[in-house]
């Protein structure tokens, strides 16, 4: 009499190979829906590169903070405990006529994977004037380079470890991660 | 005649399927219902200490009772009732995209009531969030006033969370003792403030 193991191999073995394909045929759909829909795969530039997205040339042109303890500080208003991070990015659309438009983003990096992400400080109670000849947000009707600044309000308790990220909707679930 | 000879393969498969029959009636019973899945995740404490959740971060400093309330922007709440005003400060722990303190609610017994929007900017009542940098301010709630010298009074709940919908999230929870608490006759708050104590 042949052992049990034996006489039921073939079940079994479609049992090992079925059970962890519908698992993963489930899990691979939800959460491909999930992903798909929302920023989610980042094109990482380094800090000093430049990179072509959504029919424009991106590259970080400079950096600036204005800490909490400053006259400037004072004057912009900032909230007790906040920094002015105040990012300035050179946009070159590719002349097409049809500029991207994009929403941006700060994130904090704590061990490799994003841990703290602030929105800009358009809307903020405070007195800051975007520096002359920049734009505020992604020009659409622009076909010559430009230079897009934003400001973002981070408590002074954050670290150097960030990035910029970019986002066009048409291009979702990809986006630019410019690192600072 | 011969007696029938124990089995024990029949046995073994009989104390198999008995086995398999507990397992799946444990785990059909502990399995949560939809009801259970979706529900707020509560962080407990108690009043001044700071709690976060997901993405908010949250410290409760003051609960006073009040007839009425003068607002730091000029707003005078007149009621029939009573006001529970809250102190608190309030910030968002990772993400601030759209968050605002959509949800604050104080739990009396089975009635749970929103925190008032009336006062406007005198509140932090559905305070647009920022990562990190708290809002502090006040909540106020406005109640029957019979409602605070019941026993339902003493185990109050303050509740808070991000958005307006706690529903698989994070929920701060504070018990408050409301039938301890003197009602003053009239309480005025202070501005909401952005940034660090």
């Amino acid at each position: 009499m042949r052992p049990w193991l034996q006489r039921n191999r073939l079940g079994l073995a479609a049992v090992v190979v079925l059970l962890p394909a519908t698992v993963g045929i489930t899990f691979a759909t939800q959460w491909g829906d999930y992903f798909g829909s929302r920023p989610s795969a980042p094109t990482t530039v380094a800090s000093g590169d430049s990179a072509d997205f959504a029919g424009a040339g991106w590259s970080v042109e400079g950096t600036r903070r204005v800490a909490a303890a400053s006259a400037e500080a004072e004057q912009i208003g900032l909230p007790a405990g906040s920094d002015l991070l105040i990012t300035t990015v050179r946009v070159v659309p590719d002349g097409s006529g049809d500029a991207p438009q994009c929403t941006v983003r700060l994130e904090e990096f704590d061990g490799g994977s994003v841990a703290r992400t602030w929105g800009d400080a358009g809307y903020a109670a405070i007195s800051y004037s975007p520096a002359e000849g920049t734009e505020s947000y992604c020009a659409h009707d622009v076909d010559d380079p430009y230079l897009l600044e934003t400001a973002f309000v981070v408590p002074s308790d954050t670290g150097d470890d960030l990035a910029l990220a970019l986002v066009v909707v048409s291009e979702i679930p990809r986006y630019l991660s410019l690192r600072l | 005649m011969t007696r029938p000879t124990l089995n024990w393969r029949h046995v073994a498969n009989g104390a198999g399927l008995v086995v398999i029959l507990v397992l799946a009636g444990i785990v059909a019973h502990t399995t949560p219902n939809d009801e259970q899945q979706q529900a707020p995740i509560p962080v407990r404490g108690q009043l001044g200490e700071t709690l976060s959740g997901r993405n908010i971060v949250a410290t409760v400093d003051e609960v006073r009772i009040a007839e009425s309330v003068e607002a730091s922007n000029g707003w005078a709440g007149p009621t029939t009732g009573v006001w529970v005003v809250v102190d608190a400060s309030v910030a968002a722990r990772v993400d601030d995209l759209g968050v605002n303190l959509g949800y604050a609610r104080l739990k009396v017994g089975d009635t749970t009531y929103s925190a008032s929007t009336r006062p406007g900017t005198g509140s932090i009542a559905d305070q647009f969030l920022t990562t990190g940098i708290p809002w502090t301010g006040p909540l106020m709630f406005e109640l029957p006033g019979s409602l605070i010298s019941g026993d339902a009074a003493r185990s109050a709940e303050l509740q808070l969370a991000v958005d307006s919908d706690p529903r698989a999230d994070s929920l701060i929870v504070i018990p408050v003792d409301l039938y301890s608490l003197d009602v003053e006759s009239t309480v005025s708050t202070e501005r909401p403030v952005w940034g660090t104590r």
